[in-house]
């Protein structure tokens, strides 16, 4: 036996694998490595994947331009957006003295004209679109009080706002007390007053009896009395006509612009550019306006540009538009690569637009003769378009997005031990793409470089700037375990890519038919297992 | 009448030697010393795992089915000895013979039935030297050519038998004759079923794409019940047939032939097929938009790689079972000490070549002997055999053996293993 016992060894060997045979006994799974050379994935990307269709715009050479599209509508020339609330209180004694009254009789009927502080409008009609009228009525009295208040001159439906209240009985310790709110929603108010020749006047009309449910004779005394407030709660016109005064503003402001977040580093050049900016008038009143200043500002480099345009600190004045049929009046503006430094507005890559204006509302006064309007849905409507040529050169234009990896995706390619990627491009744009992945610790913080070699060459132009051969790029990417490892643990992967235009600086457009395929394919050290 | 008494005795006797010759070269049989026995019961255990190839050492296969890591050592050892078409085969079996020879069957002499309960399992693969490169070692190897893939064949069934059979037995000019049939039902336990015909992979330089032109179908039983302990009745169930004859001449001669394992197994409605018929070309996956990507195209799995191009269909498949053809001769040539043996040997339905042997069995004493042969062919090429039975207790005889005797001496270049065994008694 000991001179043999390799023999033994393997008799018992046979003898377990006879056994596992015959007792269906669960075994290791077997695995191993195997080299997997083939493609991952396929991809085209042309500008019609990279910018959405509603930022570009394809001209009929097939060049794109990028176009920002956008409409900004504003009744803030008039303050007529919400008038202010008005509060009218009356307080109302009887005038014959010390008197019996039956039930249903009458003792107060009275029309009168209130001012309202709409200052500095001075309006004539009033079409509201949303409002109420709150009441609240005290009665002094010692009976029930039907009341009946009318606004003969604020009509809907050819009949004039109206409502009736019983006002409880006054006792000793508390006034009869009557409060409601009533929807003043589509009501066209004369506000001439009285006289039609005013403005800002409202006519209300009060009648007031013993109420028909009073218990009997009802004895009234002089300094029994009815309080009246009425409250024009959050009135907002749908239509307003009258003379809206004279009031100046000076606004500056400040917005915010994405386009350019993504890009860190670097500068490109463009052939041109054209912001056109039309204004529709819709008020019926003249304006006169100012651009006061406008900046490009970077935050990120900390420059900023000024525009230079005639148009900046000069007066314009907007006229009126005319009613019946209404017919707003126009005014446009082009900023343009010959007319202004709109280009260089955009190549410093703005972060922020800062900009003021200065407005003055009927600069000629009352010229109208109190026949200002305004439709709040149709008061001035600004058209801006940027149009911007995808013609241009790049110097280390750098772009960065974080990608970030599912636990979940990254579960399900726990077999891949290493990777030996290359990344095929084929290239038909006229610019140089340098390609780094990063992987990024907790603290987003830049760690390993995930690529070595990274350059997608540029296509080479034609002698009339247009691409006709594409150019292929092979990209190394190699991908070992212990980069794995750190790349399942981080998740979270910084690409960078840095653009350079062919033959810098010399400008290329960009056709639509451009495109960048991208295909990868991968040596992958795969550990296959077997049950 | 005494010369010719004395004659048959002697040829008894030395039908026994000649009996004991068998085991080494039977994988699993019914031939039994029946011919010449005295008793009228016997029962038999049997046991054999036997496992050849013209390729792997057995250094791989173990080390494939014991489990872990195959080191890059362990396949490159494997791959070596490589052919353009590389066959491997297992066969596992344990059973339980059982024979009952009868005095008189309708005033019949020579009559007996046998019973027959065995776990059996069979495997055999061929596979070209491709096919196991791009298996163990990737395609990368194969950058800008194209990888034969095919013939690939892969057959693997388990199953239990229950058989029974009749035997008959008769003396003719002093010749013994034997001829013998056992049906058997068969219980299908699991089944993987490989045919691959055409084959080619073509890795495009650096990977760019993938060209596969392929026609094949595999079938496989339902995986998820390959680990119940209690066989599923429902899964597969077949049929089996064995017939044998032997003769026994006075002159010490003896011929079997044999017909084993012929029938079928059919695989019931729990059976997974997959045909392959197609050209394929593979890119990549095809992503529409990459700045829009999303978490589903991200989590691309190899099992949507590899689901490309297939058709999946749930249905019934049939199992020819690889059935035996067994011829054997064997003479006394020094009576009493040595029995020459001669074996031929084929598998339909199998990846197995036509075997032939020739051996030897020597009798140390009337109860102790040992049988050596060397073979050629089969799943492999050269096989070394050795037997030793020995009669204990007079009514038991155990036999062990191995068919692969290289397998137990050189265990890592070596192409085989084996281990057989057998105890049987007669009462």
């Amino acid at each position: 036996m000991n001179k043999h016992p390799f023999y033994l060894k393997q008799f018992l060997f046979l003898f377990a694998v006879l056994l596992s045979f015959s007792a269906c006994q669960k075994r290791e799974a077997t695995d191993w490595d195997t080299n997997i050379l083939g493609p991952i994935f396929k991809t085209s990307l042309g500008v019609d994947q990279i910018l959405p269709d509603s930022l570009t715009q394809i001209n009929s050479d097939n060049s794109i331009d990028l176009v920002y599209d956008d409409h900004f509508n504003s009744s803030g020339f008039v303050n007529t957006q919400q008038l202010p609330d008005t509060a009218i209180v009356k307080f109302f004694t009887i005038p014959f003295g010390s008197v019996f009254l039956n039930p249903g009789d009458n003792f107060l009927d009275l029309t009168e004209e209130t001012k309202l502080n709409f200052t500095p409008l001075e309006l004539s009609r009033l079409i509201v679109k949303s409002g109420a009228i709150e009441v609240k009525i005290i009665n002094k009295i010692n009976q029930p009080v039907d009341v009946t208040y009318i606004l003969p001159k604020a009509i809907k439906n050819g009949l004039p706002y109206t409502f009736n209240a019983t006002i409880p009985a006054y006792n000793s310790t508390s006034g009869g007390n009557y409060s409601a709110t009533f929807n003043l929603d589509g009501y066209d108010v004369d506000l001439r007053g009285i006289s039609g020749a005013n403005v800002n006047r409202l006519i209300t009309h009060l009648i007031a009896s013993i109420s028909t449910t009073a218990p009997g004779l009802a004895q009234i005394f002089s300094t029994d009395s009815l309080l009246v407030s009425l409250k024009l709660k959050s009135i907002v016109p749908y239509y307003a006509k009258g003379y809206f005064g004279q009031s100046k503003d000076t606004s500056y402001a400040n917005s915010s612009i994405s386009l350019f977040d993504r890009i860190v580093a670097g500068s490109f050049s463009l052939q041109e550019a054209t912001l056109n900016l039309a204004i529709n008038n819709g008020i019926g009143a003249d304006i006169r306006a100012s651009l006061l200043s406008f900046q490009s500002i970077n935050n990120k480099t900390g420059n900023s540009v000024a525009l230079q345009h005639n148009s900046v600190a000069q007066t314009f004045n907007v006229h009126r538009a005319t009613d019946f049929p209404f017919t707003p009046s126009f005014y446009s503006f082009e900023y343009n690569s010959t007319n202004s430094n709109i280009v260089s507005l955009l190549e410093n890559m703005p972060t922020n637009f800062s900009y003021g204006y200065a407005t003055e509302l009927n600069p000629f006064g009352n010229i109208s003769n109190g026949n200002d309007f305004v439709y709040t849905d149709k008061a001035v409507d600004a058209h801006v378009r940027l149009d911007i040529p995808l013609h241009f050169s790049s110097t280390n234009l750098t772009l960065i997005d974080t990608v970030y990896l599912q636990k979940d995706t990254l579960k399900e390619h726990n077999t891949v031990k290493s990777a030996a990627l290359k990344l095929i491009a084929v290239n038909s744009f006229p610019f140089d793409a340098d390609v780094k992945f990063y992987l990024l610790d907790n603290n987003m913080q830049k760690q390993e470089q995930l690529m070595d070699k990274t350059t997608i060459l540029a296509a080479q132009p034609d002698a009339d700037g247009k691409v006709r051969t594409t150019q292929e790029s092979k990209l190394p990417i190699t991908i070992s375990n212990e980069l794995l490892n750190k790349l399942l643990e981080k998740r979270r992967v910084l690409a960078v890519v840095t653009i350079n235009t062919f033959n810098n600086p010399n400008k290329y457009k960009i056709y639509s038919d451009y495109k960048l395929d991208l295909k990868l394919t991968g040596n992958i050290l795969f550990n296959v297992q077997v049950q | 009448m005494k010369r010719s008494i004395m004659s048959h005795s002697t040829a008894f006797c030395t039908s026994i030697f000649l009996f004991f010759t068998n085991s080494v070269f039977s994988q699993i049989n019914l031939f039994t010393d029946s011919l010449s026995a005295k008793k009228h019961f016997n029962i038999e255990m049997f046991g054999n795992f036997t496992a050849k190839s013209n390729a792997f050492p057995n250094s791989f296969y173990t080390d494939f089915y014991k489990g872990g890591y195959l080191t890059d050592e362990v396949k490159q050892n494997a791959a070596k000895d490589l052919k353009n078409l590389n066959r491997f085969g297992v066969d596992a079996d344990l059973g339980v013979v059982f024979r009952h020879q009868l005095d008189t069957v309708f005033k019949q002499t020579g009559w007996s039935y046998i019973a027959r309960i065995a776990e059996r399992r069979h495997l055999n693969l061929e596979m070209t030297k491709d096919f196991f490169n791009v298996g163990f070692f990737g395609n990368a190897m194969y950058e800008n050519q194209t990888a034969k893939l095919a013939d690939f064949k892969l057959d693997f069934i388990s199953y239990q038998q229950a058989g029974i059979g009749l035997e008959k037995t008769w003396l003719l000019k002093e010749n013994r004759y034997q001829i013998g049939f056992m049906a058997s039902y068969l219980n299908g336990r699991n089944a993987q079923r490989a045919s691959v015909s055409k084959a080619d992979l073509f890795t495009a330089t650096d990977g760019e794409y993938l060209d596969l032109d392929i026609a094949g179908k595999y079938n496989r039983t339902d995986t998820l019940k390959n680990k119940q302990l209690i066989p599923d009745h429902a899964k597969g169930a077949g049929f089996s047939v064995d017939m044998y004859y032997q003769l026994l001449t006075k002159e010490q001669h003896k011929l079997q032939i044999s017909i084993n394992d012929f029938g079928y197994l059919y695989w019931k409605n729990s059976a997974i097929a997959y045909n392959y018929d197609t050209l394929l070309r593979f890119e990549g996956i095809n992503i529409p938009n990459l700045i829009t990507i999303n978490d589903s195209l991200i989590k691309l799995s190899s099992d949507s790689l590899l689901n490309l191009g297939k058709r999946n269909t749930n249905k019934s498949f049939k199992t020819v079972l690889p059935a035996w053809l067994q011829v054997n001769y064997c003479h006394n040539l020094i009576p009493g000490k040595f029995v020459l043996n001669f074996s031929g040997r084929y598998r339909f339905n199998d990846v197995y070549l036509p075997f032939i042997a020739v051996g030897g069995t020597y009798f140390y004493k009337q109860n102790i002997n040992a049988t050596v042969s060397i073979g050629y062919g089969g799943y492999g090429r050269f096989n070394y055999g050795i037997m030793m039975q020995q009669r204990i207790w007079k009514c038991f005889t155990i036999g062990l053996g191995s068919n692969q005797l290289e397998g137990l001496i050189m265990p890592k270049k070596a192409s085989g293993q084996s281990l057989v065994f057998s105890i049987k008694s007669w009462f």
